[in-house]
């Protein structure tokens, strides 16, 4: 059989690589890929470097020349290690909670379920509910301690508000980590003699500093992107690098300052993504285990501090849910702040006025996450199970716009889709692309993660039961690509949902989005609107997730929905 | 040194089973094992002899019973507080410690001075064959060579017992039969 199996493989492998649908595909993928990802950022490149045909420095200088934007490239940093910093904090203290204070079953769903909130939800939530909480009339500040010259702009709140949008990342980052380590370990050193706070300090805590590592930059990375609570919370007096380019082209006008300030961001950020892809992820320590070790009733805490513990993190779920109360409350009362009188009116605005943008938003994320699925589940493909020339390129190339800032993929589309060979700027097709290429990443990652964790042994064991390959194909090999690849086009749709930073740029009279819509009501201090607004986003979210969760049980497949990819932006 | 044997009584012990409900892992065992004793617990797969152990090395606490180390009763006492050498089957050696350090660690705990560590540790990797190996990283070594670790990081506390849960099964069999005499001639 083993020498059948071998003939088999050696068939497949000898065929393909000459199959001609596989090499246009190769083609076509990289024309594309070529097109909305190298293409729009070499713009970005020519803008800064290039006057009057000429390198220079000069664009770079005079942008860096101005206070205001050097200021705004200090304040990124300082506001992105202090948002990694205390996110990982805070994120560690709640893994540690929920892997080593042996939790109830219902607790830890409660909390598992609250911190993803903000994940999921549309960029400004956690910035509006803030407005509401502890704005000029905030119903903390204001009502309850009476406060009138609380000042909820400046560092202080897009820090607090970062950190509550941004730490479910270093949750479920260190939740990993944490449940990782082998339970014997920790037995180990009590058994030597050590006491819980020593047997932290010297094997808990050190064998997760990669794992903290890592999460520190996935949140540095998350702050630096960050485009919407900045926005919002940030005020005139803390401008930071997402906004102020954004200001420079909506406000002045300046295309090219604009994408001179997006290259200036493109550095700390392709820095950290290096080294958070090449370093640390590789710095993870190896268990050493012969077999795995019996189940242990882990005893890192006394069941005291344990209680104490969870008491801290209900706490702060209850803050979050607090947040969404509110968020809900205000998009019902006439006025929040003034008249608590109970009104449908912001509703009616959103299911009127609003419903074009409603409309579009919809249409571009369900024609997005079809064509990104596809596109996510090829590539992905492509690069897992074939071996051409190119496929190490293409693997890189394809994740540059989603781990690049929205920001800079908004301007770079902006700047080159305006102008010939390719005209698409106010049309829905450059805010599709850019949710395809950016978004459709994810696609790529569900896709390659599946296919790796299928053991050829999989396929060949129904081979040699007696399948045919395309029985083996149907009953093995798809239902076990099905749940992830659902999930991969739910991120998709989610994401499009909640997106901001890079489409701001891309939107037109023709074409519009919830999210922008929310700024829009913001900014025009029609907080009731953009209350309901956000509302009815959140709850289309929760739609689409019961969706593939009702979907992944049916398929008892693995592949669960991976909530880090789910973060807006 | 006095003489400590170790004595089991009554012991019960139920877990919780996802598929099997309510199992009973150890009903009701009795057993006395006297000073300087080698003894063998053998049986079929799942008849709770990793249990007992555990219970014995206080990782697990059992539903009824006391357990005696000598004339003190421990049954209540944490892992920490009972001075017993125990290695586990997948050795749960420390990954981000070296090899000496692995060792060393029992000792930091007692706070043995510096000098008096240094030399218990180069003594009890000389024994088991592993001098020249101290800046090496658990992952760096083989099999048989981290099962050694795992040995000497137990005995160089100079435990009041020692307890082996299958030490041996991950070795292969040519390696197995030379640890296990190794082993007994040391013990």
């Amino acid at each position: 059989m083993p020498a059948f199996l071998y003939i088999f493989k050696k068939k497949i492998s000898t065929n393909l690589p000459k199959d001609p649908a596989i090499l246009l595909s190769i083609i076509v993928i990289w024309f594309f890929l070529l097109l909305f990802i190298l293409f729009p950022l070499s713009k970005i490149f020519i803008l800064t470097f290039e006057k009057s045909g000429h390198f220079t420095l000069a664009n770079i200088l005079e942008i860096l020349g101005k206070r205001n934007h050097l200021q705004a490239f200090w304040n990124s940093l300082l506001l992105a290690t202090l948002v990694g910093l205390s996110g990982t904090v805070l994120g560690f203290f709640f893994a540690f909670t929920s892997v080593r204070a042996s939790l109830s079953k219902g607790w830890s769903k409660f909390l598992d379920s609250t911190i993803i909130l903000p994940l999921i939800s549309p960029p400004f939530t956690t910035a509006i509910a803030m407005i509401f909480s502890f704005g000029r009339r905030g119903l903390i500040t204001y009502n309850l301690l009476g406060i009138k010259t609380f000042n909820v702009y400046g560092l202080h709140s897009v820090l607090f508000a970062e950190t509550i949008t941004f730490f479910p990342i270093a949750y479920l980052t260190l939740k990993a980590i944490l449940s990782g380590i082998d339970p014997t370990v920790e037995d180990m050193a009590f058994s030597l003699g050590s006491s819980r706070g020593r047997v932290f300090k010297t094997i808990t805590l050190p064998l997760a500093i990669p794992g903290l590592a890592n999460s520190f930059l996935l949140l540095f990375a998350a702050s630096l992107a960050d485009f919407a609570t900045p926005l919002i919370l940030a005020g005139s007096r803390f401008p930071v690098l997402p906004t102020e380019a954004f200001l420079q082209i909506t406000g002045l006008f300046d295309i090219r300052g604009g994408a001179v300030l997006s290259f200036i961001l493109l550095v700390p950020a392709f820095s950290v993504f290096v080294l958070q892809r090449y370093w640390v992820s590789r710095k993870y320590y190896v268990t050493i285990t012969g077999k795995a070790g019996a189940q242990t009733q882990i005893k890192s805490v006394t069941s005291k501090t344990g209680k104490f513990f969870l008491t801290v993190c209900i706490l702060i779920s209850t803050l979050i849910l607090y947040f969404y109360v509110l968020l809900f409350y205000a998009s019902i009362v006439k006025a929040f702040g003034a008249n608590y009188q109970i009104t449908l009116k912001h509703y009616i605005v959103v299911f009127t006025e609003g419903l074009k943008a409603i409309k579009d938003t919809l249409f571009i994320a369900t024609i997005g996450m079809l064509l990104g699925g596809f596109y996510g589940v090829i590539v992905g493909y492509l690069i897992s199970k074939k071996t051409f020339i190119s496929r190490p390129a293409m693997e890189i190339v394809s994740m540059i716009n989603y781990s690049l800032p929205g920001t800079i993929v908004g301007i770079a589309y902006l700047i080159t889709f305006n102008n010939p060979p390719v005209i698409i700027t106010g049309t829905a097709i450059i805010i599709i692309a850019c949710y395809v290429f950016r978004y459709g990443a994810t696609g790529i990652r569900t896709t390659m993660a599946i296919l790796q964790q299928i053991d050829p042994s999989i396929e060949e064991a129904s081979l040699s039961l007696g399948a045919s390959a395309i029985t083996t194909f149907k009953r093995i090999t798809i239902p076990l690509i099905l749940p992830g690849l659902f999930s991969g086009l739910g991120i998709v749709f989610i994401r499009s949902m909640t997106a901001i930073s890079a489409t701001i740029f891309l939107i037109s009279i023709n074409w519009t989005l919830i999210t922008v819509r929310i700024l829009e009501k913001m900014t025009e201090l029609e907080l009731g609107v953009a209350a309901a607004f956000s509302t009815l986003v959140v709850v289309i979210v929760f739609i689409m997730i019961i969706f593939i969760n009702l979907f992944l049980r049916l398929f008892r497949g693995p592949g669960a929905i991976d909530m880090s990819n789910i973060l807006g932006g | 040194m006095k003489a400590i044997g170790i004595y089991l009584n009554n012991i019960h012990k139920t877990f919780l089973h996802r598929v099997k409900g309510e199992v009973k892992a150890v009903n009701n065992v009795n057993l006395n094992i006297e000073h300087a004793k080698l003894v063998t617990l053998l049986g079929p797969s799942g008849c709770g002899k990793t249990t007992t152990l555990r219970m014995i090395a206080g990782f697990e606490q059992p539903d009824k019973g006391t357990i005696f180390l000598g004339e003190e009763n421990v049954t209540n006492l944490l892992a920490n507080k009972r001075n017993i050498g125990f290695v586990f089957q997948n050795y749960a050696l420390f990954p981000h410690l070296s090899i000496y350090e692995n060792v060393a660690y029992g000792l930091k705990v007692q706070k043995i001075p510096p000098q008096e560590e240094k030399q218990r540790v180069n003594e009890i990797l000389a024994m088991v064959g592993l001098t020249g190996y101290e800046a090496q990283f658990p992952h760096q070594v083989s099999g048989g060579e981290q099962q050694r670790v795992a040995l000497a990081r137990a005995i160089v506390i100079r435990p009041k017992v020692l307890l082996l849960d299958e030490p041996l099964s991950n070795l292969d069999a040519k390696l197995r039969i030379h640890t296990r005499s190794d082993a007994c001639s040391n013990l």
